[in-house]
C-alpha cells in the first residue's frame, strides 16, 4: 500500500543517512571516523514500527512485564525485571534491544533468550538502536496533545454539521444553570432564557474548555461553586476536571488513566470528588482551599472490570461503585479499604454490568442500571450477613426495559426515580415512584438513543441528551416536552485551549501486576 | 445461472493433464444484471442441477484471433465490468481454451489496458472503477486478445456507506469478529462483536452506542477510537490492521462521516456463486482463481472475491495462496469452502498430479448396477482405476461382519466356497440371508441403540431394555426409516406403554431433544447456533428457538414404582435417583424464550420443503403445514416435517450413513454433519442413493441390498499405481478396524468361547448389551472406543489404533480368557482332531474365515509341533491369527 511504501522509502533513505544502508557492515566501519550520523527520529521512525509490532502487549492498558513503550516518557520508566530500557552509551545492551534479538554466539547466556527473536527485522531494529544511540529522544508533541496540525480534521462544507453526542449533564442546585457535556467542552446554559423566546438557537452563557475529546460526566458542588467533570481521550488519557463556574476557570484537573474517567459525584460536603477509572480503580480527589493542590483521597482497585459510576454514602464516608464487572462495591474513604459487595455474588445471579448509580438523598440506598435494562435498588450497608446465594441488600427491581440503562437520578426529595433506557436505535425515560416503585410516566414518543439525565432542583423536570446532539426537557408533573435544544460543536478551526491555570499532571500508577483485558 | 452453457460439458484443466470438467455442474462464469430470486434448496451446494440440455452457442466473448493458425481462444470472466454506482471490485479471470475445448488458467500472465483510465488494476488481479464512462478493457495472451465492455457510473465518495451491507464485511475481513478476538463468548476489551458479524444491529449497537459511544466520533471520523485502533494511531491488542490510505479505511471513514447508521433494512446476501465452480488440476503445484459472486436479495451482483474467506478442507490437497488463488499441491480430491457474510459456497477441487510420466488409459470394469456406472464416471475424470472384486471368501467375511457383525463360521465358509454357482448370483443371496438373519437386528439394533443413547442413566435399569426390544422389533420388521423416526418423535406414553417415546426421556428438555433430532435425523449441528449463528452454515440462532419451540410443549412427569407419584425431589446438587418411569405426553400451553429478548420463540422450520409438484399427479402435500391450525401437536408437525420424503437432509443424511456404515467412509465425512462447506465427494451417487432408498419405501434393507451388490463394496483392499493414493476416490476397499463390539464377538465366535457379562444371561453377545455400562472385564469394550451413549454424535465411537489396544490383545483378558477356555472350538480340537492339517485348515476358517495357503499351513503345523503341548501349539496358532490384521480388520 502507498502507506507502506513511503514508510519503506522514509527507511532506506535514513538508514542510508546512518550509514546503515544495505551494506551496513562496510559503511558502519567507515561512518565511525566520519560525520555523526543523524538519529533515528521517534515519531517518525520508531513510534510507527512499535505501533505495528509492539503496541498490542506494552501499552497502558496492558504493560505486559511491567513494559509501557506506547510514549517515551513512559518507556523509559524500568520494567518489572528493573534493567534499563534504554542505554545511549551501549546501545546494543538496552533492554528494548536486547529482548530483540539473540546475542551473538559467545555472549550472554541460555537464561537471556529473548523473548521477541526475529520480530522486528534487521533494518528495522537498526532504526530503535540508532535512536537510542541519538538519546531515545522525545521528538514528538507533548502530551496529552492537543488537536493540532494533521489531527485537526478539515471541516467538509459538502457536509451537514452533526451535533455532539450528549454524554454527559448537570443541573445545578440554585436550579438556574444547565451543564452540558458537549465536543469536548461543558456548555452553560441559563435555564431562564429556555425555551429561546425569540425563535433564534439559545446561546451558552459560557463555553468550558478542558484538553479531552470526550466527557462522560458532569456534577455540581452541593453548594453550586464548583462543577467537576470527567472524561479523556478514548485509548490516550482519562482526564478529571473542576471548574469555577462563577469565573469559568479551571481550577484543577488531571490526567491519572490510559483511558477514560466516568462517574464523577461531589462528596455531600462538596471537598471531595469519587470517580472511576478504565483500571478498574475507584478514586477520589480532596479540593483545596485557595491555591493549594488537590490531595489523593482513595484508591481502590477491587473491580474486575472499568469503573463506570459512583455515590457517597449519606454521611460522606463512603464510595459506592458501579462496575462492568456486575457488582456494586463498597469503599471506606478514610481507611481505602474495601468493605463489601453489595450485589449478589451468587455466580450467575447479575445479568449485565453496571453503567450507572445514584444514592438516594434522604437515605443509604443506591439505585443502579445496566446493560441488562434492569434498575435494581440496593441497601448500601449490610444488615444481614451474607450467605451463598442471597441478595439480601436488594430492595427493589423495577421492570426492565429495552436496552441499555445509561443514567438513573433520584429527585432531591427522595421520592422519585428517574431513568433513561435505550437500545442502539431508540431511547426513553421513565419516571418511578419511590418507595413503592410505581410506573407514574414514561415519555411517549421515541426518543434517540439516550446516554444522560439531569433533575432539576424543583423536582419536576428532567433534561435528557444523546445521540442527536440535542437536550430535551420534560415536566412529569405535566407529562409534557417543554423544550429541546440543540448543542453546537466547537468551531473545527478553532484554536487549542490555552493550557489552563493549574494543571497538575499526576504520574500513572506504577502497573501493580500485568492485567489482562477483561470484558 | 447459465445451465446452458457449452462449458458445462467442457474440460477445464490447469496445469498439465487436462480433464472432463463435472458434467452436471451448472456454470457461471458471468454475472447478470438482475438474477431472478432463487429458492434455496434444502441441499443447495450438495446437490447440483441435473443436467441440462447442451447448447452450442458461445456465450463468452469470442477473442480476437490475432494468428491464423492457432486453434485456441480465450474465455474471461466476468463478461463484462460493470460498475452501475462507481464501487466496487471485479476479480478478472482469464483461461484459455484450446481446441480441443480445455481451459487452462492464464489470468496471471495476460496483459490488461485499463480501458482509457475508466479502471485500475489493483494487484493486477481486482478491477477498480476511477472515473465514470464506458469503454472497453483489452486482455492480450500470447497471439490471443479479447475485449470486454467496461461501465462505470458515476464515482463519488459520498455514496452511502452501509452498515450491515458496506462495513460488517469489512470488519469481517479484518477479523474484528473471529472466535479468538471480540467475537469470542465473552468479548475482548470490553467489545464484544457477534461471531463472524450475523447480527448487524448487535453489532452496530457494540460499536456505535456502548459506553455512551465512545468508540465513534461523528464530528471528527478519524477520530473514532476503533478508527484510530485498526490503523495503529492507538495501542490495540489486535495491531494495526490497516493503512490510513487502505480503500478500506476510507469506506469506514465514509461510514462514520456519515452518521455511523445502521440501514433499517439491511440486504441480504441471497446466495454466494464461485467461479469457476469446480476446479480440476493436472500437475502439481499448479495455481488457479476463484472469483466470488454475491447475489443480493434485491437482484444486485455483486464481486466480494477480496471480503470472502477461503478455507480448503484438506489443506495437503490443495492450500490457498493469496485471497483466491487455490494452489494444487498433490493429488487427491478436496473442496474449497468459500464464506461470506453468512453465506457458504463450495467448490469441489480434485488434483489427479502427476504419475511419473505414466499416462492414463481408462480399463473399464465390471459394472453390477447403477453406482458401479456413477463411480466409473468419477474415476475416469480423477485418472484412477479399480481394483478388482474380491475373492469369494473376502466377500464372505466382509459381508458377515457389515450385516452381522459376526464372522462366518467354518462351515459357512465351506460352503460358500464350495458353491460353483455365478459369484454375483451367491453373493446377492447370501446378503438375502444375512440381511433376514437374526444376527443383523440384533447389530442393527445395537447400532440404533448406541446412536439414540439409550442407557440405564436416563430410562433405568428395565426401561433400558424395553427400549431395546422395541428398536429391535422396529429393525425385525425393517420398518420404514420415517415411521421409526416419528413414532420416537410423536410417542406419548410411559416406557412400558410407548417405548419409542423413551427419546424424551433420553432428553429431557426442549434444546437436548432439538439438538439430538437434527444431529440424528438431519445431520445438522445445530447445537452450533443455540448461542450464535452457525459459524459454517446458514443455520442462525433464531431458527434454533424457533425449532426448539416445537418440543417445548412436552410434558415429562416421573412416576414411582407404584405408577403415581414422584418421590420427593432430591437437595439441589445431587444427582437423582435412575427414575422408575416417565410418562410423556402433551401439553396444552409452554413456551421457549429467546436468549436475547427473553421473548418467546415461535414454532417455525428452518427450511421449507419443495412443494408437491404439479408432475406428482397433484397428490395432497405429504406434511400438513398448517401449524397450529392442523390441530396436530407440535412434535408430530415437527416429525412429520422431519421425516418427509422432500426433506433432503433427512434422506441424504440416513443414506450416507448406511453408505458409510458398509464403505467405512461417507460420501459426506463426518457422516453427520451435512452442510454447504462440506459437499459430498460425489453427489451424483448421493442422489442415486437417495432416489433408491425413497423407492423402497425408505427400506433400510433394500439399501444395504442394492449397496452391497455393487462392485464398489465387492472391490478389493488390493491396490496399484492407479489408485494406492486414494483415500476418497471409492476405487478399492478401504481396511477397517473391527468395531469394539464386532472385535469382542468376533473374538469369541471364531474360538467358540461364549462370553460372559457379568450379572447378563451366559451366551449374550457384546451386541446385544443393553447400555455402554454394561461389559467385559478388563474394560476390552471401552479400550476400543465402545461409545459411551453420552452424545448423539456418531464421532463417539472410536475406531482409532493405540498401544493400549495392542497389549490387551497380546496379553489382556479378553483374547487370553477365550483361547484358555476348555469347551472353546481350539480344545475340541485338540480332543477330536488329530489330524494337524485339518485342525489348522479349521481354525483357519474360523478366525481368517479363509483356507491355509500350503505354506501356512506348513508354518503352522511347524508351529505346532514345536510347541509345549498340541493344545498349547493350537493355542499360540489362533493367538498369533487373531493379533494379525488379517483378523483385527475387516478386509
Amino acid at each position: 500500500m502507498a502507506l507502506t511504501r513511503r514508510r519503506t522509502a522514509r527507511l532506506a533513505d535514513l538508514l542510508s543517512r546512518a550509514g546503515l544502508g544495505v551494506f551496513a557492515t562496510g559503511v558502519m566501519a567507515a561512518s565511525a571516523g566520519g560525520a555523526e550520523p543523524p538519529a533515528a527520529s521517534w515519531s517518525r521512525d520508531v513510534r510507527p514500527l512499535f505501533v505495528r509490532r509492539c503496541w498490542g502487549c506494552h501499552q497502558p492498558a496492558r504493560p505486559l512485564a511491567g513494559l509501557d513503550i506506547s510514549s517515551v516518557e513512559a518507556a523509559h520508566r524500568p520494567g518489572r525485571t528493573g534493567a534499563a530500557t534504554f542505554r545511549a552509551d551501549l546501545p546494543e545492551a538496552s533492554r528494548l534491544v536486547m529482548v530483540l534479538q539473540k546475542p551473538a554466539a559467545g555472549r550472554g547466556s541460555a537464561a537471556l533468550d529473548p523473548p521477541h527473536d526475529g520480530l522486528l527485522a534487521p533494518l528495522e531494529r537498526a532504526l530503535v538502536v540508532s535512536w537510542i544511540r541519538g538519546g531515545a529522544k522525545d521528538d514528538s508533541e507533548p502530551t496529552p496533545g492537543s488537536r493540532t496540525g494533521s489531527e485537526a480534521p478539515s471541516p467538509d462544507p459538502r457536509r451537514p454539521q452533526r451535533g455532539p453526542r450528549i454524554r454527559a449533564l448537570a443541573a445545578s442546585p440554585d436550579g438556574e444553570t444547565l451543564a452540558v457535556a458537549g465536543d469536548g467542552e461543558i456548555l452553560l446554559y441559563r435555564l431562564a432564557g429556555l425555551p429561546s423566546l425569540d425563535g433564534r438557537a439559545p446561546q451558552p452563557a459560557a463555553r468550558l474548555r478542558g484538553m479531552s475529546e470526550q466527557l462522560t460526566s458532569l456534577d455540581y458542588s452541593p453548594r453550586g461553586d464548583r462543577l467537576a467533570a470527567t472524561g479523556g481521550n478514548p485509548g490516550e488519557w482519562g482526564e478529571w476536571q473542576v471548574w469555577d463556574p462563577v469565573s469559568k476557570s479551571l481550577r484543577a484537573s488531571s490526567f491519572p488513566t490510559s483511558d477514560s474517567l466516568f462517574g464523577v459525584r461531589f462528596s455531600p460536603d462538596g471537598r471531595g470528588i469519587a470517580f472511576g477509572g478504565p483500571d478498574h480503580v475507584v478514586r477520589a480527589v480532596r479540593m483545596a482551599e485557595g491555591e493549594a493542590l488537590p490531595t489523593d483521597l482513595l484508591y481502590q482497585a477491587a473491580h474486575q472490570d472499568w469503573v463506570l459510576g459512583t455515590a457517597w454514602s449519606k454521611d460522606g464516608s463512603h464510595v459506592v461503585s458501579a462496575s462492568r464487572d456486575r457488582t456494586l462495591r463498597l469503599t471506606e474513604v478514610a481507611t481505602q479499604r474495601f468493605i463489601d459487595t453489595i450485589t449478589s455474588i451468587t455466580p450467575g445471579a447479575l445479568q449485565g454490568g453496571l453503567l450507572c448509580v445514584d444514592r438516594r438523598p434522604d437515605r443509604d440506598e443506591a439505585a443502579c442500571g445496566g446493560v441488562d435494562g434492569r434498575v435494581q435498588i440496593y441497601k448500601i450497608f449490610r444488615s444481614e450477613a451474607r450467605a451463598v446465594g442471597d441478595d439480601y441488600n436488594k430492595i427493589l427491581e423495577l421492570p426492565a426495559a429495552d436496552g441499555r440503562i445509561p443514567a438513573v437520578r433520584y429527585n432531591a426529595a427522595g421520592d422519585r426515580l428517574v431513568f433513561v433506557a435505550a437500545t442502539g436505535a431508540s431511547g426513553l425515560a421513565r419516571v418511578h415512584e419511590i418507595p413503592s416503585g410505581k410506573l407514574l410516566w414514561e415519555t411517549p414518543a421515541p426518543l434517540p438513543p439516550l446516554d444522560s439525565l439531569a433533575i432539576a432542583p424543583d423536582g419536576e423536570t428532567f433534561y435528557v441528551g444523546g445521540s442527536d446532539g440535542q437536550v430535551r426537557a420534560f415536566s412529569w408533573g405535566e407529562k409534557r416536552l417543554l423544550w429541546e435544544l440543540a448543542v453546537p460543536v466547537r468551531s473545527l478551526q478553532e484554536k487549542p485551549p490555552a493550557a489552563p491555570a493549574r494543571i497538575e499532571n499526576q504520574p500513572f500508577p506504577p502497573p501493580v501486576r500485568d492485567r489482562k483485558e477483561t470484558p | 445461472m447459465t445451465a446452458d452453457s457449452p462449458l458445462r460439458r467442457r474440460r477445464l484443466t490447469f496445469g498439465g493433464a487436462l480433464l472432463p470438467l463435472g458434467a452436471a455442474v451448472a456454470w457461471g462464469l458471468f454475472p447478470v444484471a438482475a438474477a431472478p430470486p432463487r429458492v434455496p434448496e434444502p441441499l443447495a451446494p450438495a446437490t447440483r442441477t441435473a443436467a441440462a440440455p447442451r447448447s452450442e452457442g458461445p456465450r463468452f466473448p469470442e477473442s480476437v484471433d490475432l494468428s491464423a493458425a492457432a486453434a485456441s481462444t480465450l474465455v474471461v470472466h466476468p463478461r463484462v465490468l460493470d460498475f452501475p454506482d462507481g464501487t466496487g471490485a471485479w476479480r478478472l479471470l482469464v483461461w484459455e481454451r484450446t481446441a480441443d475445448g480445455r481451459l487452462r488458467d492464464v489470468s496471471a500472465e495476460a496483459q490488461i489496458d485499463s480501458a482509457g483510465g475508466l479502471i485500475r488494476w489493483e494487484d493486477g488481479r481486482f478491477a477498480a472503477p476511477m472515473k465514470a464512462g464506458e469503454g472497453k478493457v483489452r486482455i492480450v495472451w500470447k497471439t490471443l486478445a479479447a475485449e470486454i465492455p467496461v461501465k462505470v457510473g458515476p464515482v463519488d465518495d459520498r455514496k452511502p456507506v452501509r452498515f450491515a451491507h458496506d462495513v460488517l464485511p469489512i470488519l469481517t475481513r479484518l477479523g474484528c469478529n473471529q472466535g479468538t478476538c471480540h467475537g469470542s463468548q465473552e468479548g475482548k476489551g470490553g467489545l464484544k462483536f457477534s461471531l463472524r458479524g450475523y447480527d448487524a444491529p448487535f453489532d452496530h449497537q457494540a460499536l456505535v452506542d456502548d459506553l455512551a459511544g465512545r468508540r465513534v466520533d461523528l464530528v471528527r471520523p478519524e477520530r473514532s477510537l476503533f478508527m484510530r485502533k485498526i490503523s495503529g494511531g492507538l495501542p490495540h491488542g489486535g495491531g494495526a490492521l490497516i493503512d490510513e490510505e487502505a480503500a478500506y479505511y476510507q469506506r469506514l471513514r465514509e461510514w462514520v462521516r456519515q452518521g455511523a447508521e445502521l440501514e433499517p433494512r439491511p440486504i441480504q446476501v441471497e446466495r454466494l456463486e464461485v467461479v469457476p465452480p469446480v476446479l480440476q488440476f493436472g500437475s502439481t503445484p499448479s495455481t488457479a482463481g476463484l472469483a466470488v459472486i454475491a447475489h443480493d436479495v434485491d437482484g444486485t451482483v455483486r464481486d466480494v472475491t477480496q471480503e470472502a474467506f477461503f478455507e480448503p478442507s484438506h489443506p495437503d490437497t490443495a492450500e490457498m495462496e493469496n485471497v483466491g488463488d487455490v494452489k494444487a499441491l498433490r493429488r487427491g480430491q478436496t473442496a474449497i469452502l468459500v464464506r461470506y457474510a453468512g453465506r457458504f459456497a463450495a467448490v469441489p477441487v480434485s488434483v489427479t498430479g502427476n504419475r511419473d510420466g505414466l499416462s492414463f488409459v481408462w480399463k473399464p470394469a465390471p459394472q453390477f448396477n447403477e453406482i458401479d456406472r456413477l463411480v466409473d464416471l468419477k474415476l475416469q475424470d480423477w485418472q484412477l482405476l479399480p481394483s478388482p472384486v474380491c475373492t469369494d471368501a473376502e466377500f464372505l467375511r466382509r459381508a458377515s461382519l457389515d450385516l452381522t457383525g459376526l464372522p462366518p463360521s467354518p462351515d459357512d465358509v465351506r460352503k460358500f466356497l464350495a458353491d460353483a454357482r455365478d459369484p454375483q448370483a451367491k453373493r446377492a443371496e447370501l446378503v438375502d440371508r444375512l440381511l433376514a438373519s437374526p444376527e443383523f437386528v440384533e447389530h442393527w439394533a445395537n447400532r440404533w441403540t448406541t446412536l439414540l443413547q439409550g442407557r440405564r442413566k436416563t430410562l433405568g435399569p428395565e426401561g433400558v431394555w424395553a427400549f431395546r426390544r422395541w428398536v429391535r422389533q422396529a429393525v425385525a420388521q425393517d420398518m420404514p426409516l420415517d415411521r421409526f423416526v416419528r413414532e420416537m418423535l410423536a410417542g406419548e406414553g410411559t416406557l412400558d406403554q410407548t417405548p419409542a417415546a423413551a427419546f424424551y426421556m433420553i432428553h429431557p428438555d426442549a434444546e437436548s431433544a432439538v439438538e439430538a433430532a437434527t444431529h440424528l435425523f438431519l445431520g445438522v449441528r445445530f447445537n452450533c447456533n443455540r448461542c450464535h449463528d452457525h459459524p459454517f452454515e446458514r443455520w442462525t440462532q433464531s431458527q434454533y428457538f424457533e425449532l426448539a419451540a416445537y418440543f417445548a410443549q412436552v410434558g415429562r412427569k416421573p412416576l414411582s414404582r407404584d405408577g403415581d407419584d414422584a418421590p420427593p425431589p432430591q437437595p439441589a446438587g445431587m444427582e437423582p435417583p435412575p427414575p422408575v418411569g416417565v410418562l410423556v405426553y402433551d401439553l396444552p400451553t409452554g413456551e421457549l424464550p429467546r436468549p436475547k429478548s427473553r421473548r418467546p420463540a415461535t414454532p417455525g422450520f428452518p427450511f421449507a420443503l419443495p412443494a408437491a409438484s404439479a408432475a406428482a399427479g397433484g397428490t395432497r402435500p405429504e406434511v400438513d403445514l398448517e401449524g397450529e391450525a392442523s390441530g396436530k401437536t407440535r412434535r408430530r408437525q415437527l416429525a412429520e416435517w422431519m421425516t418427509s420424503s422432500k426433506n433432503r437432509y433427512f434422506i441424504s443424511s440416513q443414506v450416507n450413513r448406511l453408505w458409510a456404515h458398509l464403505l467405512g467412509q461417507g460420501l459426506i465425512e463426518p457422516v453427520d454433519d451435512l452442510r454447504a462447506g462440506n459437499p459430498p465427494i460425489h453427489p451424483e451417487l448421493l442422489s442415486h442413493l437417495e432416489a433408491e432408498f425413497l423407492r423402497s419405501g425408505m427400506s433400510v434393507r433394500s439399501l444395504l441390498r442394492y449397496i452391497c451388490r455393487s462392485r464398489v463394496y465387492q472391490q478389493s483392499i488390493q491396490t496399484d499405481v492407479w489408485n494406492e493414493d486414494d483415500a476418497t476416490g471409492l476405487s478399492h476397499a478401504l481396511p477397517r478396524r473391527l468395531p469394539a463390539e464386532t472385535l469382542l464377538d468376533a473374538i469369541n465366535k471364531s474360538l467358540d468361547a461364549p462370553p460372559q457379562f457379568p450379572d447378563l444371561p451366559p451366551g449374550l453377545r457384546a451386541n446385544q448389551l443393553p447400555d455402554a455400562v454394561s461389559g467385559s472385564k478388563g474394560g476390552f469394550l471401552e479400550l476400543f472406543g465402545r461409545p459411551s451413549r453420552e452424545s448423539p454424535c456418531e464421532c463417539e465411537r472410536s475406531t482409532a489404533m493405540q498401544l493400549p489396544q495392542a497389549l490387551s490383545l497380546i496379553n489382556g483378558s479378553a483374547v487370553g480368557d477365550a483361547l484358555a477356555n476348555p469347551r472353546n472350538r481350539l480344545a475340541r480340537l485338540a480332543r477330536e482332531q488329530p489330524d494337524d492339517a485339518k485342525a489348522v485348515e479349521e481354525i483357519f476358517l474360523a478366525i481368517w474365515n479363509r483356507p491355509p495357503t500350503p505354506r501356512e499351513e506348513r508354518l503352522a503345523r511347524e508351529a505346532i509341533s514345536t510347541a509345549g503341548g498340541r493344545l498349547a501349539g493350537l493355542q499360540d496358532l489362533a493367538w498369533a491369527m487373531l493379533n494379525s490384521p488379517a483378523f483385527l480388520f475387516n478386509r
